[in-house]
């Protein structure tokens, strides 16, 4: 290489990046419009939600996911708390029936 | 490169040339109902009303995507975003103009030819070829700047950007054409392309890099 590498590599980035900007816009035909409608008119109408579907799928879901922490959450909780009295229930019947046999 | 600030057309009626590159053109002019009663028809089953949205945004669309694909893409290309465009209108909801809607669709149909051209392994990895290792010895050896445009607006210019396009990857290949080359900022080209801002960002520093390596290993490297 000639010159430095940094300032051809930046020339050619350029004269590329004025090349996209001169990229001529294309002209359709008559028939090409025609094509696209003969393509819609097979199409049944709001089938493939393609664009915004995917976010309402996984707000949905989100929202689901976080409904259903909630309830287990709140489930295991509950059952926590349940076991906790019927151990304590247990142990406390079991201190009783020690008392009743006479251990020390 | 060249770095603009887009701002989105208020109206969804009159200016699709908003959303994209900053070129002119394409501008719908003359009466006619707003793009939103036009849709309102083609989903209520005037589905031939849909030809007066392409007609509009067919200059738009066709923009968008000769700046993605290769030229004799564009045709089929672009088929494809009216056609998509076409069977999600119901999920169109009149928050952003049609024009910005419609460059989503256009900006990710490119990516999913790039992305299944990639899957199916027909990305060209050609080496450059001798009129392009020509083309770019006569470039970089121009002093003037009228020499440096006119070599600018030749073919072999346009060919050697396919080229190095090519040798990205799809997701990069997005990123540098929407970010580097036709200077939208991160945030829009994450709209654009249904990324987050923080991908873009990190992908735009390292798709760049990937570019000018291998403009890097053309130059070093005539065959």
């Amino acid at each position: 290489m000639r010159r430095s590498s940094k300032e051809q590599l930046d020339k050619l980035e350029r004269a590329l990046a004025r090349a996209h900007e001169f990229q001529e816009p294309p002209r359709f035909s008559h028939g090409w419009l025609d094509s696209i409608m003969r393509e819609v008119r097979r199409q049944p109408v709001g089938v493939t939600p393609l664009l915004e579907m995917p976010l309402l799928v996984w707000r949905a879901a989100a929202v689901v996911v976080l409904v259903s922490l909630i309830f287990v959450g709140s489930v295991l909780t509950w059952n926590a708390g349940r076991a906790d009295a019927d151990f304590t229930a247990l142990f406390a019947e079991a201190g009783v029936d020690a008392t009743l046999a006479g251990d020390p | 490169m060249p770095e603009g600030d887009r701002r989105a057309p208020k109206s969804s009626r009159g200016s699709p040339d908003g959303s994209t590159r900053a070129a002119p053109g394409g501008t719908v002019a003359g009466p006619g109902p707003a793009d939103e009663e036009i849709i309102r028809r083609v989903l209520a089953g005037e589905v031939d009303l849909f030809v007066e949205l392409i007609t509009r945004y067919q200059q738009h669309v066709g923009r968008i995507v000769a700046g993605h694909v290769r030229g004799d893409m564009v045709d089929e290309v672009s088929q494809d975003v009216f056609v998509r465009a076409y069977t999600s209108l119901p999920t169109y909801a009149f928050r952003t103009p049609f024009a910005h809607w419609l460059a989503r669709i256009a900006v990710r149909s490119c990516y999913d030819v790039w992305r299944s051209a990639a899957a199916r392994k027909e990305v060209s990895i050609s080496e450059m070829g001798d009129e392009h290792q020509d083309w770019t010895e006569r470039l970089l050896a121009t002093e003037s700047e009228e020499r440096f445009e006119e070599l600018v607006r030749q073919q072999e210019t346009t060919e050697l950007l396919h080229w190095a396009l090519a040798q990205l990857s799809a997701e990069n290949r997005m990123v540098v054409t929407l970010v580097h080359l036709e200077g939208h900022s991160v945030r829009e080209a994450a709209e654009l392309l249904g990324w987050s801002a923080v991908n873009v960002k990190v992908r735009a520093h390292r798709a760049r890099q990937q570019l000018r390596k291998v403009l890097e290993g053309a130059l070093r490297d005539p065959t």
